[in-house]
C-alpha cells in the first residue's frame, strides 16, 4: 500500500514542462525565425570606433552653428541607448555568468545530431536536456538510451495485465474448415458451425414477442380471425372493466371497517402475555434440542464436514460453469451484447466452382470488422451499436403527383362523357 | 450503529461509470476514448454494478492514472486550439485561421510505448494485433468521408512491407495457412511466436457500423510501437532503420523486400565470414596448443573428447561457407544458378521414382526417402535449420494471377529464389534455371521440360509439412489435396484427415534422412525407441531392474556362498493382478452418481473413437 501511494506521488512530482517548452519555443523560432533575446548583442550591433570621415577637414563653424549641433541632455540619452547592457533578472544572469551560455549554445549547434538525439541547452534556465529524435528512430527498448526520454523522469512500466482465462487471443485463427481448399469432413463440420449460428439468429427474431398493431383497418378487422379480434379489442374493453371492479372494492373496505372492533385493555394484557408465553417456549425448545445435540456430538461434527465437502465440491462446480461461460463470451462491458463475427465458410458450391483454386474464391471483404469485433471479444473496447443519427426527416416529394391524379380525372370525364355520347345516340 | 449506505464502501466504490470518468477528466467522450486506447485502459466488469447494469465501468485506480497523464494537457491544448480555428473561421478570418492551423499541437507516444512495452520481448509479446492492424489498413483505401488519412496507409503498407523484409531475412516463419478471411503466419523471434494476418488481394469494405475513429487510434499506438520494434530488429542484424532502398514502396512491394531482405543478408554474411574466420584462428590457436601438450597425451585425450563434437559442427559450417556463403558476395544469382544446375535437372526425374516407390510400398517400414523430398535440408535436423533452407537451391517463377507478395514471403524465407513477371525480376519467364513455375490457371502457356508446373498451394502446403510433397497432386489444372491448417493438432481420437496421415508419414521418412545425412543415426535409433509409449519404456525400466537384482543375487552369492532367490519374477507378474483390482474397487468405491457419470464420460470416449473409425474405414472405402 505505502509503495503505491509513493508511486502516486511519484507522478505528481513529473515535470515534463521543460522539453514541452522548450519545443514551443523551437516551433516558434521556426516560424518567426530566431528571437532577438538569444542573439548575442554583439551579433546584432558594433560599436562603430572609427572616425566619421578622416578625409574632412575640421570646418570653422560660427558660434551659433556650434551650439546648434551641440547635443542636449535627452538627445545623448537616447544615442547612446546602445550602449546600455541589457536587463537580465538577477537570477538568470548569476547563471550565465556561471555556465558561459554563449559558449555552451556555440557548442549546441556542432552536436546537432539526426538519429542519436539532441543536446539541446534551454536558454533560460540553462540546463541540458536530450531531446529524443523521431519517432522510430532509435532504441527505446536498450538502457543506454533511458536518456532519451520526454519527462524528466525515468518512465516506469506499468505492472503486467493480470492475464485471465478470459483474455482471447488477439488473432483468433479460422478451423481448418475455413481453408480455401478445406477437408470434407472439416468443412462439414465449419458448416454446420456456421448454420447453427444462423438458425439460432433466426430463431431468435421468431421468438420475440410481436407488439399488436395500433392501427387496424376495418376490412381487415372483418377477416381475422377471434383470437386477432381480441387482441385487437382489448385496449378499449380493459377501461370499461375497470369502472365497476373499483365499486366494489369499496364495499369491501367498508365491511371490514365495520367488523373492526376496538381492542380493550384487556385484550392488550392477553396479547402481552401470549407473546412472552411464546418467547419461553422457544427458548426451551432451543435448549432442549441444544442438549440433545450435544449428546450427539460426534455424529454431528461428521454431518458438518461431509456438509462443507459438499459445499466446496458446488462452489468448486459453480467455479467452472462461471469459467466456461466467461470462455464462451466476453465480459459484459455495457448496455449492448456482444455479437461475435459469423464464420467465414466456403459453402459447398462454391468450392466445387474453385476447384482449389486460390484466384476464384471470394475472399471476406469486411475484414475490417473482424479486427474491430476482436477488440470487442478481448474486452478492450465496449461493444456499441450505431446509432442512426435522428435529426431533421427528410421529406419525400413525388414529383408530378398531383399532375397525375389531374390526369386521372381528366380521363375519367373522358369517359363518362363518352359514355353519355353513347346513349344519347342509342337514344335517338 | 448507523446503517452502511449502499453503494458507499467495498467493492462499489473501486469503479465509476464512464461518465464520472470523463467529468472527471474534463474530456469529451472521443477525446476519453481516445486517450483510453493510447494508455491501454480498458473498461471492467465490476462483480456489482451499484449504478446500473447498462453503464460501463472503468476501475478508479485506472482513472487516477489517466489524470497523471501528460497527454492529457496535450489533448486539452488541441481541443483549445480547435476551438480557435473554429472561431476564426466563424468571424471569415480565413488567414488567420490558417495561420492558427499551423500551430497545431504536436504530441508523441514514445512515453507510452516504452510505459506499456519495456522491453522488446514484452514488445514482441503483444505484435499480434499491431502486424494483423498493419497489414489489413496497408490494403485499406484512403476514405476521406472515414477520416482514413492517407499517409497512415502508405506507413501502414511501408511497415508490413519491412517486416515481411525481416521475416524474409530471418527465415523465421513457421506456419502459415489460406483461409477465407485471408493468410495467417506464424513466425517465431526471439522465442516468441506471433501470429498475424494478412488479407487476400481483393478491395475491402468500409462498414458503417465500424467506429474508424477508434480504429485509427489504436493504428497510430500500433504504429509507432512497430517502428520502434522494426528499430531494434534491424538494429541487432546490424541495419540502418529505416532501410534505405530506393525502389518506391507502392509500385513493388516485393522488390522493396527482396533488397531489403538482401542488404539484411549481406550484412549478416559478412558478419558470418568475420565470425568464422574468428573461429578459425581460435581453432589454429587450439591445434597449436594440442601440438605442443602431444608430449603430454593422457590429458590430451580427455580434451579430444570434448571437443570432437564441437569441430564436427565447426567442420560442416566451413564446408557450407566454402560452397555457398562465399561466393554469393561476387554474384548471387550466378553462382547459386551453377551450384544447383545439375542437381536441379535431376529433380523431377528423382521425385518421379520416389512417387512410385512410395506408392508400392505405402505399408512397408521406411518408404526411401530422396533427395527431392527433403528440399534443399539435407543434413539439418533442427527446426531453425529445415525452415532456413527448404527451398535452398530452388528457383520459382510466379505467374502473374498468383498472389505476388505472399508466396515470395514463404518461398523466400523458406530459402528459395523467386523471379516474376514484372518489373525488377532477378529473371524473366523463359529462363531455364528455374525449377518451379507458379500457375493458378488450367494449362500452361508455355511448355518447358525443366519445369515443374504447380499451384500456389503447393508452396504453402510444402513448407508446412517441411518437405517438397509430391507435386504432381498439384500440377494445374486438378483440385489439389486439401489445405490443412498447420495450427491445429489433432488430439488422439479426433479425425485425421487421410492427406494428414500422408503428409506425416512424408515427414517422418524426411526427418529420418535428414538425421542419418547429419550422421546422427545412432541418436534417432534411439530416439526411435524412446518415443513409443510408456509402457514399453516401463518394461524396459522393469527388465533393467531384474537384470540388476540377478546381478546383485550373484554377488551375493559369490560373496556369501548362499543362494539369494529373485523376487522380481513375481514383481513382474505382479502389475497386471493390481490393475485388475483398482478397477474393481473403483466400481466398487463409486457412488452411483459418480458411476453413472463415469460410465457416460466413458461412452462418449466409445463413441468418438467408433465415430473415428467409421470414418476411416469409409474413407478406405473411397480410395
Amino acid at each position: 500500500m505505502g509503495r503505491a501511494k509513493r508511486q502516486r506521488k511519484e507522478w505528481r512530482a513529473i515535470d515534463g514542462q521543460e522539453v514541452e517548452e522548450f519545443l514551443e519555443q523551437k516551433t516558434r523560432e521556426e516560424r518567426l525565425g530566431p528571437s532577438l533575446d538569444s542573439v548575442p548583442d554583439d551579433d546584432l550591433f558594433f560599436v562603430d570606433t572609427k572616425p566619421d570621415d578622416v578625409s574632412k577637414k575640421p570646418v570653422r563653424m560660427s558660434k551659433k552653428e556650434k551650439f546648434r549641433n551641440k547635443l542636449t541632455r535627452a538627445q545623448a540619452i537616447i544615442q547612446g541607448a546602445h550602449v546600455a547592457e541589457p536587463v537580465i533578472p538577477q537570477t538568470f544572469a548569476k547563471k550565465a555568468k556561471n555556465h558561459d551560455l554563449a559558449k555552451r549554445l556555440k557548442k549546441q549547434k556542432q552536436k546537432k545530431k539526426g538519429d542519436t538525439g539532441e543536446l539541446v541547452v534551454r536558454e533560460d534556465t540553462g540546463k541540458e536536456i536530450i531531446v529524443p529524435p523521431k519517432e522510430g528512430r532509435y532504441d527505446i527498448f536498450s538502457k543506454d538510451t533511458e536518456e532519451f526520454r520526454l519527462r524528466n523522469k525515468a518512465i516506469k512500466a506499468v505492472k503486467e495485465w493480470k492475464k485471465s482465462l478470459r483474455d482471447a487471443p488477439a488473432v483468433e485463427i479460422d478451423a481448418s474448415g475455413c481453408s480455401v481448399n478445406p477437408d470434407y469432413e472439416s468443412h462439414q463440420e465449419a458448416v454446420g458451425q456456421a448454420v447453427a449460428a444462423e438458425m439460432k439468429k433466426q430463431y431468435d427474431a421468431e421468438l420475440l414477442p410481436v407488439a399488436p398493431p395500433k392501427v387496424v383497418e376495418w376490412e381487415d378487422y372483418e377477416h381475422k380471425d377471434e383470437l386477432e379480434r381480441l387482441l385487437v379489442e382489448s385496449d378499449g374493453e380493459e377501461e370499461e372493466e375497470d369502472s365497476p371492479s373499483s365499486s366494489e372494492d369499496d364495499q369491501v373496505v367498508k365491511r371490514s371497517s365495520v367488523t373492526k372492533r376496538k381492542k380493550t385493555i384487556q385484550d392488550r394484557n392477553r396479547e402481552m402475555r401470549n407473546k412472552l408465553m411464546q418467547k419461553e417456549i422457544e427458548l426451551r425448545k432451543k435448549e432442549k434440542k441444544q442438549r440433545r445435540e450435544l449428546e450427539r456430538l460426534g455424529e454431528l461434527l461428521k454431518n458438518v464436514e461431509s456438509l462443507t465437502k459438499e459445499q466446496e465440491e458446488k462452489l468448486r462446480r459453480r467455479h467452472a460453469d462461471l469459467q466456461e461461460l466467461i470462455d464462451s463470451a466476453p465480459p459484459r462491458l455495457g448496455k449492448h451484447k456482444f455479437n461475435p463475427f459469423p464464420i467465414q465458410v466456403l459453402t459447398t458450391d462454391e468450392i466445387k466452382e474453385s476447384g482449389g483454386s486460390l484466384r476464384k474464391i471470394k475472399p471476406t471483404p469486411v475484414l475490417i470488422k473482424e479486427r474491430y469485433k476482436s477488440l470487442q471479444r478481448r474486452g478492450i473496447i465496449e461493444p456499441r451499436v450505431r446509432v442512426n443519427k435522428s435529426g431533421k426527416k427528410r421529406k419525400t416529394v413525388i414529383h408530378g403527383k398531383r399532375a397525375d391524379n389531374a390526369e386521372e380525372r381528366q380521363q375519367e370525364i373522358h369517359k363518362l362523357r363518352a359514355r353519355n355520347k353513347k346513349l344519347k345516340s342509342k337514344t335517338s | 450503529m448507523l446503517k452502511k449506505k449502499k453503494g458507499k464502501a467495498g467493492n462499489a466504490v473501486q469503479y465509476v461509470t464512464r461518465n464520472q470518468a470523463i467529468k472527471k477528466l474534463q474530456l469529451k467522450i472521443s477525446e476519453f476514448r481516445r486517450l483510453c486506447i493510447l494508455k491501454g485502459i480498458h473498461p471492467r466488469e465490476p462483480k456489482k454494478k451499484v449504478q446500473g447494469a447498462h453503464k460501463t465501468y472503468y476501475h478508479v485506480k485506472d482513472i487516477a492514472f489517466l489524470l497523471h497523464e501528460p497527454l492529457l494537457d496535450k489533448i486539452r491544448e488541441i481541443a483549445a486550439h480547435e476551438k480557435k480555428i473554429k472561431r476564426a473561421l466563424a468571424k471569415k478570418n480565413r488567414p488567420l485561421a490558417a495561420k492558427i492551423s499551423s500551430r497545431r499541437p504536436e504530441y508523441r507516444l514514445d512515453h507510452l510505448v516504452k510505459e506499456r512495452y519495456p522491453s522488446l520481448v514484452d514488445a514482441l509479446r503483444d505484435l499480434d494485433d499491431p502486424l494483423a492492424m498493419v497489414h489489413l489498413f496497408a490494403v485499406l483505401p484512403a476514405d476521406q468521408t472515414k477520416g482514413i488519412p492517407p499517409d497512415r496507409v502508405q506507413l501502414a503498407r511501408r511497415l508490413a512491407l519491412e517486416w515481411q523484409a525481416y521475416i524474409v531475412a530471418s527465415h523465421s516463419l513457421r506456419k502459415s495457412f489460406v483461409s477465407v478471411k485471408g493468410f495467417y503466419y506464424q513466425a517465431e523471434i526471439k522465442g516468441q511466436e506471433i501470429t498475424w494476418m494478412v488479407p487476400h488481394q481483393v478491395s475491402q469494405v468500409l462498414p458503417a457500423d465500424v467506429d474508424f475513429k477508434v480504429m485509427l487510434t489504436f493504428l497510430e499506438f500500433y504504429q509507432s510501437t512497430l517502428q520502434f520494434v522494426m528499430f531494434s530488429l534491424y538494429n541487432e542484424m546490424g541495419i540502418q532503420y529505416p532501410p534505405n532502398v530506393d525502389d518506391a514502396v507502392d509500385s513493388a512491394g516485393i522488390l522493396y523486400i527482396g533488397n531489403t531482405s538482401k542488404m539484411i543478408e549481406e550484412v549478416k554474411s559478412d558478419r558470418d565470414t568475420q565470425a568464422k574466420v574468428k573461429e578459425m584462428s581460435e581453432k589454429i590457436t587450439r591445434l597449436e596448443d594440442d601440438i605442443k601438450e602431444l608430449d603430454n597425451p593422457s590429458v590430451v585425450a580427455e580434451e579430444e573428447e570434448e571437443e570432437d563434437d564441437e569441430e564436427e559442427q565447426e567442420d560442416d559450417v566451413v564446408i557450407l561457407a566454402d560452397d555457398d556463403d562465399d561466393l554469393p558476395e561476387i554474384d548471387d544469382d550466378n553462382s547459386d544458378g551453377d551450384a544447383s544446375d545439375p542437381d536441379d535437372e535431376d529433380i523431377p526425374v528423382h521425385k518421379a521414382v520416389s512417387d512410385d516407390e512410395e506408392n508400392d510400398n505405402e505399408n512397408g517400414p521406411v518408404p526411401a526417402p530422396d533427395v527431392a523430398l527433403v528440399g534443399g535440408a539435407v543434413d539439418v535436423a533442427d527446426e531453425d535449420g529445415i525452415c532456413s533452407t527448404l527451398f535452398k537451391g530452388l528457383k520459382f517463377f510466379l505467374g502473374r494471377e498468383v498472389p505476388r507478395e505472399q508466396l515470395s514471403l514463404v518461398i523466400q524465407s523458406f530459402g528459395g529464389v523467386v523471379g516474376w513477371d514484372g518489373e525488377g525480376s532477378p529473371y524473366d519467364e523463359m529462363d531455364k534455371r528455374i525449377t518451379h513455375h507458379i500457375i493458378d490457371r488450367p494449362k500452361p502457356l508455355i511448355k518447358h521440360e525443366n519445369r515443374i508446373f504447380v499451384q500456389p498451394q503447393w508452396v504453402f502446403d510444402s513448407a508446412n509439412a517441411r518437405v517438397l510433397v509430391n507435386t504432381t497432386k498439384y500440377s494445374p489444372g486438378i483440385v489439389p489435396p486439401p489445405h490443412l491448417s498447420p495450427f491445429i493438432q489433432a488430439e488422439e481420437d479426433d479425425h485425421i484427415p487421410e492427406y494428414a496421415k500422408e503428409i506425416q508419414e512424408l515427414k517422418d521418412a524426411a526427418q529420418r534422412f535428414r538425421l542419418k545425412a547429419a550422421g546422427e543415426a545412432v541418436d534417432e535409433e534411439f530416439r526411435g525407441t524412446a518415443q513409443p509409449d510408456a509402457k514399453t519404456e516401463e518394461a524396459t525400466l522393469a527388465d533393467l531392474e531384474q537384470q540388476r537384482e540377478e546381478e546383485l543375487a550373484k554377488e551375493i552369492k559369490e560373496a556369501t556362498g548362499k543362494d539369494v532367490k529373485t523376487v522380481s519374477g513375481k514383481k513382474r507378474r505382479q502389475p497386471v493382478e493390481e490393475k485388475d483390482d483398482e478397477e474393481a474397487m473403483k466400481d466398487i468405491m463409486m457412488t452411483r452418481k459418480v458411476k453413472k457419470a463415469y460410465q457416460r464420460a466413458m461412452k462418449e470416449k466409445a463413441a468418438k473413437r467408433a465415430k473415428t473409425a467409421r470414418l476411416a474405414k469409409k474413407a478406405a472405402a473411397i480410395k
